[in-house]
């Protein structure tokens, strides 16, 4: 009798869990995804974050009769692709203003220097023309005959740097092995800021 | 150009008239959802591909709209070329290698 009950009272006490449990996962996976994107550092390009966030929100709901798959896709998305995500906007926070600054200053017209960026970015990924970006700018500001601009922009670059998503991204890129010109600088530049990461990681 | 978004825009090839959204391109690739927003970002500031959110309809009442992504005749032009790019290089390997065939790797 005492057998008969506890499996009773088990399978009872299973299936108003497995029903509570059917209840919540949906509600964990939109909490997981949400604290995905509220996760991001502030001062990211906002309409880009809230636009992948209505993305991510429309790929959820194709899990809405299957709340385990929603809770694993929700978990994923935390683990990998937000951190991915975050990286990808955390470089072009790093980057900011500069980047603007950056491209005002550029002699070739702003639409020429715009559609390179963009096929840096097909080559090398966006993380790589950012890096681009930013080296550019510190080479202007090296190019500079003035020894404080010169330091003021290594600080930038080192703050730049300092961020983690920057240096896992460094870490990630290996020499482009291209033959042209833009490769070559670009080869160039990555070489000049790996050697600036290490002398800086050996200074912190 | 990545792999991932080689696969992509293969996918894409696929049909490329047709509007794409986000996971059913992971899908096709074999991508992880989440990580593709990036991509199609960067392609679409080339001019290689065209989005909008979808319009509210029968199809989709009661759920998210979703963001659909198209190629740009440009882009298709551009991602044919890479996949024929991509394409050349697979025979010339695949062509050096059977050439190759009998031969052993030094130990």
């Amino acid at each position: 009798v005492g057998i008969l009950v506890l499996t009773i009272v088990g399978t009872v006490i299973g299936t108003l869990l497995a029903i509570e449990a059917k209840a919540w996962m949906p509600f964990l996976s939109r909490h997981l995804m949400r604290a995905t994107f509220a996760h991001f550092p502030d001062g990211l390009d906002e309409p880009l974050v809230a636009r992948w966030s209505e993305e991510i929100e429309a790929d959820l709901y194709r899990y809405r009769d299957r709340p385990l798959g929603g809770l694993i896709f929700a978990l994923r998305l935390r683990l990998k692709g937000g951190r991915d995500l975050a990286a990808e906007l955390a470089l072009q926070a790093a980057l900011g203003s500069g980047c603007k600054e950056a491209e005002a200053r550029e002699a070739e017209p702003e639409p020429m220097l715009s559609k390179a960026i963009a096929k840096l970015e097909l080559d090398f990924g966006a993380s790589s023309a950012i890096l681009y970006q930013i080296l550019l700018r510190y080479l202007k500001e090296t190019a500079s005959s003035d020894a404080e601009t010169r330091a003021v922009g290594l600080e930038e670059l080192r703050a730049s740097l300092a961020h983690s998503a920057v240096r896992k991204t460094l870490k990630r890129i290996g020499p482009p092995d291209i033959g042209d010109a833009k490769g070559l600088r670009l080869a160039l530049i990555l070489k000049a800021l790996r050697e600036e990461v290490e002398a800086w990681s050996d200074h912190g | 150009m990545s792999a991932d978004t080689i696969r992509v825009l293969g996918a894409m090839l696929e049909d490329p008239l047709a509007w794409h959204y986000g996971l059913g391109l992971s899908d096709a690739a074999g991508i992880p959802s989440g990580t593709i927003y990036p991509m199609l970002a960067r392609l679409e500031k080339a001019d290689w591909l065209e989005s909008r959110w979808e319009e509210a309809g029968p199809e989709n009442e009661g759920r998210p709209r979703r963001r659909l992504y198209k190629l740009t005749g440009h882009g298709e032009r551009a991602a044919m070329a890479e996949l024929d790019q991509m394409v050349a290089v697979a025979r010339r390997v695949k062509r050096s290698r059977e050439r190759g065939i009998g031969k052993k790797r030094p130990a």
